[in-house]
């Protein structure tokens, strides 16, 4: 004795638009004495015509959902950020041409007079690092400024504006290779008023711009050919550090510009905030 | 949008990249409009629904946890606010209504009212169609909505409930059953389908 329940999933079935033709010459047999089945598919089929069509959402949608996004962006306290661009070398060699637009400073080694620094300062190491470009840095960039430190920090020696690969004694501190990029945000720094200088290491990251001159620096060094230290975890990997520039989408750009080299395998960028 | 682009623009967006976030509103906004649109009917409710819904997902993305697809999520949340809306609107009419399991539930609908552009009657249909919907109990209503008002995929739905395709078809088999019965309260409903004969069914997308 064939029960409603039973023809309950072929009425689905049939909405779903799935009945085979078996199936559907079935259910008319079956809803052409029933009527309760009848009421239910007429009853349903009209819910289905009442539903309306889809309606194009209005242009106010998107555009007050974005100003939302960006009231919400410039109410968020001003948090420390360094936006970090991580590239492997395809090659071994470390020369590298700079893109018009890129700074890029040696980073991730010590040289020998700030160890003993470093003994001294328990809370954080200090790098002198050093372009190797040559001689002229341009009138803002005195060397002064370079060797310039901050209150907190064990002192810096006497910066040197070259830096020739001979004179380098070839110790690599690694120890920013037991620290996780971003991990810890640098719990040795105290966020101060005045933004880090060059020379300070933030949460196992070289510090390796000039701080409030980033834009300069990078008309100043573009176009010159670097010598670069690894600083990453792996020997072929580089890190470059923008102060300030919290911009996604210029990493990005930058990243894909740096891919474009035929030095560089891949360029990803990463936050660290401190 | 294959699901690899959403997580990444997704984690973009939560980076700060305000442009990542646009892209995922322009990919997601029709389809959170329009249930908003077809539970509120009313399409400024729909359009406040709707930005609350995607300023709320910006403000909660770093708390997204890609165990479902974004859009999943999305959905989710325009559905509840939806919800949330129709209880809060004024002239709320309260109901008594028996489910399947012959349990009594009180239950609080919108009295909402009809636009004056379109038709009377047309209208009065389409209120019909929301209050009937609203009728059902939570875990039918949800799956009608998906189903019959956002027109998704049994696939789909299987994937944003976290549920099997079977399962899906037997919920929805018996949650077409249970709105029948609704709908067979509103004289609207009641008049005989033009179509007496069954032909392929009425295709879903």
């Amino acid at each position: 004795m064939p029960n409603c329940e039973d023809f309950r999933e072929l009425i689905s079935k049939y909405f779903d638009g799935e009945l085979s033709a078996d199936e559907t010459a079935e259910l008319n047999e079956h809803i052409a004495g029933c009527e309760d089945c009848s009421r239910f598919m007429s009853a349903y089929s009209l819910f289905l015509d009442s539903v309306p069509e889809d309606a194009e959402p209005p242009a106010e949608l998107l555009s007050g959902v974005m100003s939302g996004v960006r009231a919400i962006n410039a109410k968020k306290k001003k948090r420390r950020r360094a936006l970090i661009i991580r590239w492997t070398a395809a090659a071994a060699s470390f020369a590298l041409v700079i893109f018009a637009g890129l700074s890029l400073f040696r980073g991730g080694y010590k040289s020998a007079d700030t160890k003993s620094a470093e003994a001294e300062s328990a809370t954080s190491s200090n790098h002198y690092l050093a372009p190797t470009a040559p001689d002229d840095y341009g009138a803002d960039f005195s060397d002064a400024d370079l060797a310039e430190a901050p209150m907190d920090m064990a002192p810096v020696p006497e910066p040197e504006p070259a830096f020739p690969a001979d004179s380098f004694d070839g110790a690599i501190d690694d120890t920013y290779k037991n620290e996780t990029m971003g991990a810890d945000p640098g719990e040795a720094y105290e966020p101060e008023a005045e933004p880090v200088t060059e020379g300070e290491t933030v949460g196992g990251l070289h510090v390796t711009y000039v701080d409030g001159m980033c834009a300069e620096a990078t008309e100043l060094f573009a176009d010159r050919e670097w010598e670069i230290e690894p600083s990453g975890d792996e020997a072929n990997e580089f890190w470059v550090l923008f102060h300030y520039l919290i911009d996604w989408e210029k990493a990005l750009a930058i990243c894909e510009e740096l891919e474009e080299s035929p030095a560089i395998e891949s360029a990803e960028p990463m936050i660290a905030e401190y | 949008m294959t699901p690899d682009e959403e997580i990444r623009l997704v984690k973009a967006a939560a980076n700060g990249s305000e442009s990542a976030f646009e892209a995922l509103v322009t990919e997601n906004q029709k389809l959170v409009y329009n249930v908003a649109l077809k539970l509120t009917g009313d399409p400024e409710d729909a359009l406040d629904v709707s930005q609350e819904t995607f300023l709320k997902a910006y403000r909660n993305l770093s708390s997204f946890r890609f165990e479902s697809r974004f859009s999943a999520w999305l959905y989710r949340l325009a559905y509840n606010a939806s919800m949330d809306l129709l209880k809060k609107k004024r002239g709320t009419v309260s109901l008594t209504a028996e489910d399947e399991e012959g349990e009594e539930r009180e239950l609080t609908i919108a009295d909402t009212a009809p636009t004056p552009e379109e038709s009377l009657e047309r209208e009065e249909t389409r209120r019909a169609v929301r209050e009937a919907v609203a009728r059902l109990p939570e875990d039918k209503r949800e799956i009608i909505v998906m189903r019959e008002f956002s027109g998704m995929s049994y696939s789909d739905i299987a994937d944003a409930l976290g549920i099997e395709e079977g399962t899906v078809k037997s919920r929805i088999s018996r949650a077409r059953a249970a709105l029948a019965e609704i709908l067979s309260e509103y004289g609207t409903f009641a008049r005989p389908s033009s179509s007496k004969e069954t032909k392929g069914g009425k295709k879903h997308a």
